[in-house]
């Protein structure tokens, strides 16, 4: 009756929904962009169609301008802009989110959303606002939409519904997988194992001369692991390690050694020494033991190439400013006004169900006819006494 | 198409660019999954809004489009369930609840409706019912499919008080021992992955056609927290709170749900509720009646939780009740035999520190010893209690809600010493 880590991870949604290899990673995302891309441009092909026909009617069938909007081919971003933008403002909603929380699933939910949108059908800076808004009810931080509102701030005061709209956009996007399995919850326990077998592997060495240095070692030592811990978890688990796409690719025992790796390497390999216990004169689990420790290097140069200073360069803000802008003349303008988009939703909806009200009825009052009629042929049903068996 | 009559048909190209597209991108996603049995139906039509469907939307319609709604089963404030079947299999019946957003829950998506799927979708044991699929419906309300189960609930089987309905069901000690058993390792399982039910209960315990109990009802239930972390005590339902929660503790554990086990344990005994009362003050005198009085001595701390000074008055000749004496448990709980009221004794420890984890219990000599747990499929049924009606009857109340029989406080959340106070 034990259930190891690797059987408990397997069954979360984070493994069954949200781990990719990075070509199947890589493919989504590219889909999605190409997607999204045909999508801006038969928008914006219905809209120039649009206009010349209304042009047309209302010159007598000829075109007299020829507007810009009408020859143009519209410049959709590239796969590359579009994660450049997402960099930014998953950074943003890290720091949004680190006031509010100590896990930040927020930024999570924008990264996993758009594996299935792009920006150019929905901004980030809507999304937001939303994800953050999402992950304090799941992350037990809930508080009153309007306080929120009123701390979210920004440049323009938030309105309820700017974070409400696209909620239901995001929560379907989300797949209604809510949990983000992180790797803090590794860090401590996993502080006071790398001690209490330091300590153990210290014990066992043979004594030697000069007692009291031993000591003074200990001491020093622990200080080490205490560093260690807190510069792999300050540093890099809250920081890069969510920015980049770790959690889609690795298990979160796996981002934690990374963290750990970059923070203290030789402290870490001990560390892992000790899982990888042999027999002595076997070394069956030595291929094993390699490839774990390639994986977690490969997170950790995941993970450090991640590791950057939050504010961007002004070379990157400059492109940033590019990037923004190309988006504002690509945006679909189908999805621009989302709030509109969710209450022409809702209205539609409750109009098809008061179709389905009267139907029900009609429905109803049929069967009670039916029953009736089958009644005066059958007789009664018997009445129900519950009569002795 | 909700563009505008003037628009022609989209670009033929373009269209079908994106349908290739989405429907590589939808391959993609289906090889990540491990569940391969999600049907592939024609990989696009049009969205809601007019344009073409987002690759979450398209997800969403085929889930929609599996399960097709039956007749209304119950219809709560909170959600209306439905009965329904997977179109794939079309003999598997299954229960869709479909949660409403009230006019009161203005932020959104409700926070118990949240917290439900979240963690059903992550729990998944043979003694937990199984969420099978999630999905929107036009109107922005979100639907569970849950699996069918139709024979009622334990509380239907067990409760003889004043108002039980149906006809009495007998059941034996070995009987309890397997519901017991279930119990536990559904418990077992949610405090593995970190999760507090924190509204265990005979309501919330469900059977099976095939007669196995299932845990339901996760609408309280959050993870364990970081160590210094607060937690609300407001949580549940009053019979069946423990005291830590009642004292106004803010740093509690899973233990918390160990006692609710404990209530259920006793109440399968008694047929009965164990510590009712009509306040919050009530039921937590009558728990120092049964299990004695918090102090120091018994509960190191428990004078530092914040109601404590309005339970210990600082009085010493108070009255202070000792519990119940050993012979009046072995009179009541008898059915238990020695070992089994030893292990009752134990979950229901006022010293949360002190009661036992679910791994625990399930080792515990009591499930070793004779009468042996009865095997699943012959456990006692409800006679006329259960049926589809009773489960929607659970599924659609609001989460730490007790039974509306005029015994219980219907705000049960709600920790209320009001009285005590001078």
């Amino acid at each position: 009756m034990h259930l190891n880590e690797d059987a408990k991870y397997r069954t979360s949604t984070q493994f069954r929904y949200w781990n990719f290899t990075p070509d199947s990673l890589a493919s989504l995302r590219r889909n999605t962009n190409r997607a999204a891309v045909e999508r801006v441009k038969a928008a914006f092909d219905r809209r120039r169609k649009a206009r010349i026909a209304a042009d047309k009617a209302q010159n007598g069938g000829e075109v007299t301008v020829v507007s810009e909007l009408q020859t143009k081919e519209v410049e959709c971003l590239t796969l590359e802009e579009e994660q450049k933008l997402l960099g930014y403002y998953c950074a943003q909603c890290l720091k949004m989110g680190k006031d509010n929380f100590k896990y930040p699933a927020n930024v999570y939910y924008m990264k996993r959303f758009y594996l299935f949108n792009s920006p150019m059908t929905y901004h980030p800076k809507d999304i937001l606002k939303t994800a953050l808004f999402v992950a304090t009810k799941t992350e037990n931080h809930h508080q009153d939409l309007d306080k929120y509102c009123g701390q979210i701030g920004g440049k323009k005061p938030t309105l309820r519904d700017d974070v409400l709209a696209p909620e239901f956009i995001l929560t379907q996007a989300l797949r209604f997988t809510f949990e983000v399995r992180h790797p803090f919850r590794a860090v401590l326990p996993g502080h006071s194992q790398s001690a209490v077998q330091l300590q153990q592997a210290l014990l066992s060495l043979p004594q030697t001369s000069g007692g009291p240095e031993i000591i003074h070692e200990v001491h020093q030592m622990e200080k080490r692991i205490t560093e260690a811990h807190s510069i792999a978890s300050d540093r890099y688990l809250k920081n890069a390690a969510l920015l980049t796409d770790a959690y889609f690719l690795y298990t979160p025992s796996q981002i934690w050694l990374a963290a750990h790796l970059l923070a203290d390497e030789p402290l870490t390999l001990f560390y892992l020494d000790t899982k990888f216990t042999v027999a002595p004169g076997s070394n069956s689990s030595a291929p094993l033991k390699t490839r774990v420790i390639s994986t977690i290097r490969s997170c950790a140069t995941m993970i450090s190439n991640g590791d950057t200073p939050s504010q961007p360069t002004l070379e990157e803000r400059a492109e940033l400013t590019r990037v923004d802008k190309k988006l504002y003349q690509c945006r679909n303008p189908d999805k621009i006004d989302l709030i509109g988009l969710n209450k022409a939703q809702k209205r539609d909806a409750t109009m098809d169900g008061k179709l389905e009200e009267g139907l029900a009825k009609k429905r109803k009052i049929e069967r009670e006819k039916q029953e009736k009629e089958a009644d005066d042929f059958w007789g009664p049903p018997l009445p129900n006494t519950g009569a002795p068996g | 198409m909700g563009v505008s009559t003037n628009s022609p048909v989209h670009p033929k190209s373009a269209s079908t660019e994106i349908q290739a597209a989405k429907a590589k991108a939808l391959t993609v996603i289906r090889a990540t999954e491990t569940s391969a049995s999600s049907p592939i139906s024609k990989p696009s039509s049009p969205g809601e809004d007019g344009g073409e469907r987002d690759l979450a939307e398209e997800l969403n319609a085929q889930t929609r489009a599996r399960y097709k709604k039956g007749k209304l089963l119950g219809e709560g404030t909170y959600a209306n369930v439905f009965l329904g079947h997977d179109t794939t299999s079309p003999n598997t019946l299954v229960a869709i609840k479909k949660t409403k957003k009230l006019d009161s829950f203005k932020d959104g998506m409700s926070i118990d409706t949240i917290r439900e799927i979240r963690f059903l979708q992550e729990l998944k044991h043979p003694n937990i019912i199984n969420l099978m699929a999630v999905f929107s419906s036009k109107d922005q309300n979100v639907n569970m499919v849950i699996e069918l189960l139709p024979r009622g609930d334990l509380k239907t089987i067990y409760y003889r008080g004043a108002d039980a309905k149906g006809p009495e069901v007998s059941y034996t000690g070995a009987d309890i021992k397997a519901w017991m058993a279930m119990l536990m390792r559904a418990v077992w399982f949610c405090h593995e992955h970190f999760v507090m039910h924190r509204d265990i209960k005979g309501d919330n315990l469900l059977i099976a056609a095939d007669g196995s109990l299932k845990l339901a009802d996760f609408g309280l239930a959050r993870s364990f927290a970081d160590p210094g972390t607060r937690m609300t005590p407001e949580m549940v339902t009053s019979f069946y709170r423990p005291p830590e929660l009642f004292l106004g503790a803010t740093h509690y554990s899973a233990a918390v749900d160990i006692w609710s086990c404990g209530i259920v344990l006793g109440e399968l005994v008694k047929r009965d509720y164990w510590v009712p009362g009509h306040t919050d003050l009530e039921i937590f005198t009558r728990i120092t009646e049964v299990f004695g009085s918090p102090s120091e001595a018994n509960w190191p701390g428990v004078t530092k939780l914040p109601n404590a000074p309005l339970i210990n008055p600082s009085d010493d000749s108070a009255p202070r009740p000792p519990g119940m004496p050993t012979e009046q448990w072995n009179r009541e709980f008898g059915q238990l035999g020695p070992i089994g009221i030893d292990l009752l004794r134990s979950m229901t420890s006022l010293d949360p520190r002190k009661r036992p984890t679910a791994k625990q219990i399930l080792a515990h000599d009591w499930f070793r010893t004779a009468p042996a747990p009865t095997k699943t499929e012959l456990l006692p049924q409800a006679g006329g209690g259960g049926g589809p009606v009773k489960m929607a009857e659970d599924l659609k109340r609001k989460p730490g809600e007790a039974p509306s029989d005029g015994r219980a406080d219907k705000v049960a959340r709600k920790i209320d010493f009001g009285s005590m106070k001078k």
